[in-house]
């Protein structure tokens, strides 16, 4: 038997050149190499493998080989049979992307986001089997969680009369009713107060980020919201207006206070462009802010801007 | 005024002006009288986000082609920019200090980042793009990029 | 002489073990995608030799160009042994020792000099096309398709 390092796993890809797939391959690869398992992994070069390569085609003869594959023509699986022996095990791409209700990736030289997360969910996959290959048992999953792609959910429950009971993504959970004018009951969550609510706490979530990118020294943020529901000709209802009043203060530290003002209005403006509720819904959305300037503790500059309409 | 090359994809119109080079990355280089100017493209700028602040290297320091010559903090990320090409920093555009967002605003006007003294660009250029290839170039990442949408 | 030939075939090796492996691939991306798009045709190289017919068709009606990331010019060799025909093989170690300035690094993604060097064989590729097309269209001479460079 040739002398070949020891407790290691042959990770051969496509490398596809056609298909978004196959640069996910090649990619998923590269990350378990380098990243996820450098010191229990190699990478076999498919075109060397095929073109006859030596070293490749003994590793793959006597080592643990996964093959990774971005279609059903499974080109580095059906290879790796033909000059070694069955991988001991396959994966391919499509298949993993379409188990997991990933979207689809697009893009060869360079991957879209999808694609990005089918690289991540499929080097997370070629990870584990490169665990159960060594040891014969699984390691604990790493975080297979998708960074560039996000599905938020919720539950509800009929709990009698108008009444429900929501169970958010995020973890609370109450109940809710219709408005007390639209057969509901008082007290509770309402739908009405819901999307007021989402467009509030997006654009003031926004802003708070945004005034770190800004670099300001936010002192405080309140905002009161108000939506306005129309009735229509045929009894369907809109929310045709939303309108913030954000109160803000910020402290100017040692810079001019005019230049402060002046990024926090750009900040504010950034969190109303870059609202992901605001940029959602068809409502017209208004913020007519006071931004208060503070330096050395007293008010150096307030100012109420005038309503700005996404 | 330059004239455009423009390209719509999805809801955005990008454009490309016809007048300067390209890197791959979207760095323009103009060369003029007293030296070449530089700057973000259209789709640079855009995929960017909204500029917050600009770092330059400063008047006087020299950069290789394809090395930081600045870098951009958005509201989304931070972006370095490589050099179109070999030189020495000749002047930064004073907006940069009091409004960056001159570069979302106007990318092949007003919003320009420096002028640099190219120290070889007969042979800097020829690694640039055209803008109709450049044209190329955006229509394949913005196309690949709005199709994940 | 047979009917003129519409397409010029674009075989990278995509080497997964060097930085040169990623140029190829990028190299024909371009060239495909970019600068020679109604011309060419981008051919997986494993598709080939494991036999899929459409590839081999696509190779055996048209000439290739090959792109190879080291010596050992797997994508050259698989192409011929598939009873293709090379009209050009370009190895990227070549066009880096004549730009010594464009040192590609990284396999994941190419640094700023990878992916100029891969710009730069891709015009050179699409040279070789323009100038495979004006053989097809000069009536004085007919279409070689014996390699050029034996």
């Amino acid at each position: 038997m040739p002398d070949l390092p020891k407790k290691k796993v042959g990770i051969v890809s496509c490398s596809g050149e056609e298909m978004p797939e196959g640069t996910v391959t090649r990619l998923a690869t590269l990350k378990v190499l380098w990243e996820l398992r450098p010191d229990d992994t190699v990478t076999i070069c498919l075109p060397l493998f095929l073109a006859g390569g030596q070293g490749e085609r003994t590793f793959a003869r006597y080592y643990p080989t996964i093959a990774v594959d971005g279609c059903e023509q499974r080109c580095a699986a059906k290879g790796t049979e033909k000059y070694s022996g069955k991988p001991a095990a396959s994966i391919v791409v499509k298949d993993l992307t379409a188990g997991r209700e990933l979207g689809s990736p697009e893009g060869k030289g360079r991957l879209n986001e999808h694609g990005k997360a089918a690289v991540d969910a499929t080097a997370a996959r070629i990870a584990a089997l490169v665990d159960e290959l060594r040891t014969g048992r699984p390691r604990q999953q790493e975080d297979e969680s998708l960074t560039r792609m996000a599905t938020y959910h919720t539950a509800v429950k009929w709990t009698g009369e108008h009444r429900g009971h929501i169970v958010m993504g995020n973890g609370p959970e109450m109940d809710f009713s219709a408005p007390p004018d639209s057969h509901g009951h008082p007290g509770v969550l309402t739908p009405e107060d819901a999307f007021v609510a989402a467009a509030n706490t997006c654009i003031m979530m926004m802003f708070i980020w945004a005034a770190g990118r800004f670099h300001l020294e936010l002192v405080s943020y309140e905002c009161r919201a108000e939506g306005t529901k129309r009735i229509e000709l045929d009894r369907t209802e809109t929310f045709t207006h939303i309108r913030l009043w954000p109160e803000i203060q910020i402290n100017a530290g040692e810079e001019s206070p005019d230049v402060v003002e002046a990024r926090a209005r750009r900040a504010l403006s950034a969190a109303q462009k870059y609202s992901l509720v605001a940029n959602s819904v068809k409502s017209e959305i208004s913020i007519q802010p006071t931004i208060r300037i503070i330096q050395d503790g007293t008010i150096k500059r307030e100012s109420e801007v005038p309503p700005r309409r996404i | 005024m330059p004239e455009f090359l423009e390209v719509a994809i999805d809801k955005f119109t990008l454009k490309v002006a016809s007048d300067r080079l390209y890197t791959e990355e979207g760095v323009w280089a103009k060369m003029e009288a007293g030296g070449v100017r530089v700057g973000l493209s259209d789709f640079l700028q855009r995929r960017s986000g909204d500029i917050a602040f600009v770092e330059v290297k400063p008047v006087g320091a020299h950069v290789k082609a394809g090395e930081e010559i600045a870098t951009i903090e958005t509201v989304k990320v931070n972006v370095s920019l490589g050099s179109p090409m070999a030189g020495r920093i000749m002047e930064i555009n004073p907006l940069m200090q009091s409004a960056p967002e001159k570069i979302n605003v106007d990318p092949y006007g007003d919003g320009w980042l420096v002028i640099v003294e190219a120290s070889d660009w007969p042979a800097d250029q020829r690694y640039l793009l055209t803008p109709e290839t450049y044209l190329n170039a955006v229509k394949r990442l913005a196309g690949e990029e709005a199709s994940g949408l | 002489m047979s009917e003129a030939k519409t397409k010029v075939v674009i075989v990278p090796c995509s080497g997964i073990g060097k930085p040169y492996g990623t140029v190829s691939r990028e190299a024909a991306y371009i060239v495909t995608e970019e600068l020679r798009p109604d011309q060419t045709q981008l051919i997986p190289l494993s598709l080939l030799v494991l036999g899929d017919p459409q590839t081999r068709a696509a190779v055996m009606e048209n000439v290739a160009v090959t792109i190879d990331g080291c010596k050992l010019a797997c994508s050259t060799k698989m192409v011929k042994e598939s009873g293709g025909t090379v009209s050009k093989d370009i190895a990227v170690l070549d066009a880096f020792r004549q730009h010594r300035d464009l040192k590609p690094l990284g396999i994941a993604e190419l640094n700023p000099e990878g992916l100029r060097l891969a710009r730069v064989i891709a015009e050179e590729i699409a040279r070789q096309v323009d100038e495979l097309a004006t053989d097809v269209t000069d009536s004085a001479s007919p279409w070689k398709r014996e390699s050029k460079h034996a």
